[in-house]
């Protein structure tokens, strides 16, 4: 028994305490412990949210279907990313959906992220931004000045990652755009 | 070692974890909320939680599981969070404690099996306040200490001992005195 009071206990106490001690909490039964088994057991899923419909302070997510997907998907890409020579980059990729099968192909997000009101709960839809690392070939060396100083260009090639998930629809897009840009390194001889 | 995991869990040792300590965290789960759907619900909340996101200790036996106090913990915040979720449901638990009756689920095997002094103490233990009840239920079944039972319910340790006294005390009025002789 687990027996720890501050002050020393009467019989009759003692003799209550180990009568509770008797006693058996219920088994939780077949179907309960079977229910929690596979909430705890399945591999993870994405983290819960609370409801968008609850909340009222969500944008709706709706995918659109679109003749053209990669260039409505490369001009998604340019509003999204601000940057420059995003569509000239030209290959994009939307696709790569996990379920929905019918509506995902084809489908590229209808509103910016960026509308979002300031202040006000997340939509369920998670934008992940990855990078790949540098990769690129030496141009040479191009003389800044007359003597030491130098510099060497790299055509630095990368590829950006944009997804945005949905956990509602467990669904996602994915656009993959290549960017090719000159990179100066200025080196110095000694 | 604490480690925290989004590893999908592995089923033999939850079965081995919950078969073992399941009893005693439905009967909590069961004193913290009105209903036996929402203990479920609370339950399932709980260990969903404590197993894919929260903290796994690993035992001597190199086995990873939750301890104990850390499940009564996460089993109290999923019921305060059920409570506040709906203004209704929270209302009606106003109205219980204000009632100040025992539900209507059976905590006891003992109960079941129509022992008749167990039923006795059962409803005696349900008429309880609940911060009496909670203290009493994590020290008997929960085979907390003193220490743990404050932390899990973010109480003096001092204030968890008196409370598990008064409460004795308060069955033991209760209860028929010539029973207990």
């Amino acid at each position: 028994m687990n027996l720890e009071t501050p002050e020393p206990m009467d019989n009759s106490l003692r003799q209550l305490e180990r009568e509770l001690f008797s006693l058996t909490p219920v088994d939780p039964d077949r179907r309960l412990t079977a229910c929690l088994e596979r909430a705890v057991c399945a591999p993870a899923q994405i983290p819960r949210r609370a409801p968008a419909a609850a909340s009222g302070t969500t944008l709706p997510f709706k995918w659109k279907r679109v003749v053209a997907p990669a260039a409505a998907a490369v001009a998604v890409v340019a509003v999204l990313s601000g940057t420059e020579g995003s569509s000239s980059a030209g290959k994009s990729r939307a696709g790569d959906f996990a379920a929905g099968g019918g509506e995902a192909e084809g489908a590229v997000l209808e509103r910016p992220l960026s509308r979002r009101p300031a202040g006000r709960e997340a939509a369920p839809v998670r934008p992940v931004f990855e990078r790949e690392g540098l990769a690129g070939r030496s141009m040479g060396l191009t003389p800044v000045s007359d003597n030491a100083w130098r510099t060497q260009e790299f055509d630095a090639r990368q590829t950006e990652h944009h997804l945005w998930f949905n956990p509602e629809t467990n669904s996602y897009i994915q656009l993959s755009v290549p960017r090719r840009s000159p990179v100066k390194a200025v080196v110095k001889f000694h | 070692m604490t480690t925290t995991t989004e590893e999908p869990v592995p089923a033999s040792e939850w079965r081995n974890w919950f078969n073992t300590h399941g009893p005693r965290l439905l009967l909590f789960a069961r004193q913290q909320t009105r209903t036996a759907e929402d203990a479920e619900d609370v339950l399932q909340d709980a260990m969903v939680r404590l197993w894919r996101s929260g903290m796994i200790e690993m035992t001597e036996d190199g086995v990873t599981e939750p301890s104990l106090a850390a499940a009564f913990t996460q089993i109290r915040r999923s019921a305060i969070d059920l409570a506040r979720k709906n203004i209704r449901r929270a209302n009606r638990e106003t109205k219980a404690l204000e009632s100040d009756e025992p539900g209507d689920v059976v905590w006891f095997k003992d109960t079941i099996e129509a022992d008749e002094r167990a039923a006795q103490i059962e409803k005696a233990l349900q008429a309880l306040p609940d911060y009496y009840k909670e203290v009493v239920i994590l020290k008997i079944w929960g085979e907390l200490t003193f220490e743990q039972i404050a932390e899990t319910l973010d109480i003096p340790m001092n204030t968890a001992a008196s409370r598990y006294r008064y409460a004795l005390e308060k069955l033991r009025r209760t209860l028929t005195p010539a029973k207990l002789a």
